[in-house]
């Protein structure tokens, strides 16, 4: 049984009303914390104190935990949608981890990548966060009308919506909205969330009850999780004090995470809010740069309910409040810019993969 | 060019009507503080895209706004080292964008960060062994690898390019080392 984000909070609310929630659990100092089950059995010095786990929101992710979680899910991402279309020059997986190792070809695909992270960054480098470093791709997914991001600065398109859009004002609407994503930190948020509601589950291990939904937390938050592994590792982290996660040193949390955090923006989508948020930094964005909102609404018409970007609120909500903020925007700021008239045309390459 | 400027001024008129129901615009004061938010922007001696460049500006820049728009978007400011020029519309912004934070609580403006090396940081390790050994595909791992490394090559000066062939505007200065 797979246990969801949903199952997650769900657990953290059963939790949340239980009368030890906020005691502090001990074990002995240097005993290797296994389980939940283990933690009660031990008692003593090993804190974990519920009230603290309110720091997981309080406190803002760094950038470097944050590209640690996005380049997993971006791994994810492509590994769930027939990775991405690129041709590359095998290497091994040590070598891939110094970049001057990497070699791609100089085929369409690469021209096709190049192009979408030229237009994508010529978006980015306009919005609040300029200087990380954002990475676009396409996903060999021919099946799903849709974009994605993930936090540290991975948009990825489909090959089904690049097949899609008429023009390049439309493509820059679809990564603009994703970048309009990473820009609010909106995974983040989830992350965090996340974060502290499995903080509380660690905490309240103290319980039999409670040690058993930390028992099978091992094997339900993530596909690929060490059931042992991952409470031992999560108990050590939020133990130390600080809200910050090291994800590269503990692999069954990163994978835990990664897979929630990617299966939530992919399954799931963000709230409403977020996304009328991501559609209007996408329209700041896309006016900045001097490409045509008019063109991103068109996009967003065309899109059925249900269907394009399936998670997101329905188009016409979006269109009707995309044009009340752009009328509002012309009010108020001044550097808001008239957007683009021309729509500029794509490059053969780009214009290929349409076909 | 000017024939392209004056098909967006006439469409910005367009838009407001449509959009915004003849609103007014929103008025600056002369001295008023604004914020660089573009990647080297250009601090103009005239309102012209072609002008001479007497500074390069960065992202959370404090500047002085002066007036504007003047000629063809443009605005006159000042920069946090006196010099008094012109920028293009889009590369201020109202409010200061907000610095990166690392570990710890550590933050660095968008100029620290620039130079800090995280920007240029390759895929997180414990991403990679997350795809080899929870995942077991290594195709996954080399495929996001590759689309770092093509962004790593892709700069601002492409996207400067990019603009300058589409007509786009001109808000991204070309100087970056890739």
């Amino acid at each position: 049984m797979k246990l969801g984000l949903v199952g997650l909070i769900g657990a953290y609310g059963l939790l949340a009303a239980l009368p030890f929630c906020g005691q502090v659990i001990r074990t002995n100092a240097g005993d290797a914390i296994r389980t939940g089950a283990d933690v009660a059995k031990k008692g003593a010095s090993f804190a974990i104190d519920a009230s603290k786990c309110d720091r997981f929101m309080k406190e803002q992710v760094g950038y470097d935990e944050e590209q640690a979680l996005g380049g997993a899910v971006a791994v994810n991402f492509a590994a769930n949608n027939r990775g991405l279309y690129l041709d590359y020059v095998n290497a091994s997986v040590d070598q891939m981890k110094s970049p001057s190792n990497v070699q791609f070809k100089d085929a369409a695909s690469t021209k096709a990548s190049k192009y979408v992270t030229v237009v994508g960054k010529t978006l980015a480098l306009q919005s609040s966060r300029p200087n990380i470093k954002w990475k676009f791709g396409i996903l060999n997914n021919e099946d799903s009308l849709n974009a994605v991001s993930a936090p540290g600065g991975y948009v990825l398109i489909t090959r089904k919506l690049v097949k899609s859009v008429k023009n390049e004002d439309q493509l820059a609407g679809a990564l603009a909205h994703e970048i309009g994503h990473v820009v609010a930190r909106h995974a983040i948020v989830r992350y965090q969330a996340t974060k502290k509601s499995q903080c509380q589950v660690a905490a309240a291990a103290k319980s039999d009850a409670a040690s058993a939904v930390m028992d099978s937390l091992g094997s339900e938050i993530g596909r690929k999780v060490d059931p042992n592994g991952y409470p031992r590792q999560l108990e050590r982290l939020v133990s130390d004090g600080s809200a910050a996660f090291d994800l590269n040193q503990n692999l069954d949390v990163l994978t835990a995470f990664s897979e929630k955090t990617g299966e939530a923006i992919a399954s799931a989508g963000y709230d409403k809010d977020q996304e009328y948020e991501a559609d209007r930094i996408a329209a700041d964005l896309l006016l900045s740069a001097g490409y045509s909102v008019d063109e991103y609404l068109k996009l967003l018409s065309t899109m059925k309910a249900g269907g394009a970007f399936a998670p997101h609120p329905d188009p016409e909500d979006r269109v009707s409040a995309l044009k009340k903020y752009l009328a509002e925007k012309k009010a108020s700021d001044p550097f808001a810019g008239p957007g683009g008239a021309k729509k500029p045309v794509m490059p053969p390459e780009f214009a290929t993969l349409q076909e | 060019m000017k024939s392209l400027i004056r098909s967006r001024l006439a469409l910005g008129a367009a838009l407001a009507v449509l959009l915004a129901g003849g609103v007014a615009f929103a008025k600056l004061n002369p001295g008023q503080k604004v914020f660089v938010k573009a990647k080297n922007t250009k601090l103009l001696a005239k309102p012209e895209a072609n002008s001479q460049v007497r500074e390069i500006l960065q992202p959370g820049d404090e500047v002085a706004w002066e007036s504007g728009p003047e000629a063809k978007e443009f605005h006159r400011i000042k920069s946090p080292k006196n010099t008094e020029g012109y920028v293009f519309f889009s590369n201020l912004a109202l409010e200061r964008p907000k610095p990166e934070i690392f570990t710890g609580g550590t933050t660095k403006d968008a100029r620290a960060f620039a130079s800090s090396g995280a920007a240029t940081r390759a895929l997180a390790e414990g991403a990679i062994r997350y795809g080899d050994k929870k995942l077991n595909d290594q195709q996954a791992v080399a495929a996001v690898v590759t689309m770092e490394a093509i962004a790593a090559q892709v700069s601002a000066g492409d996207a400067a390019k990019l603009v300058a062939e589409n007509g786009l505007i001109p808000a991204v200065g070309e100087k970056e080392k890739k």
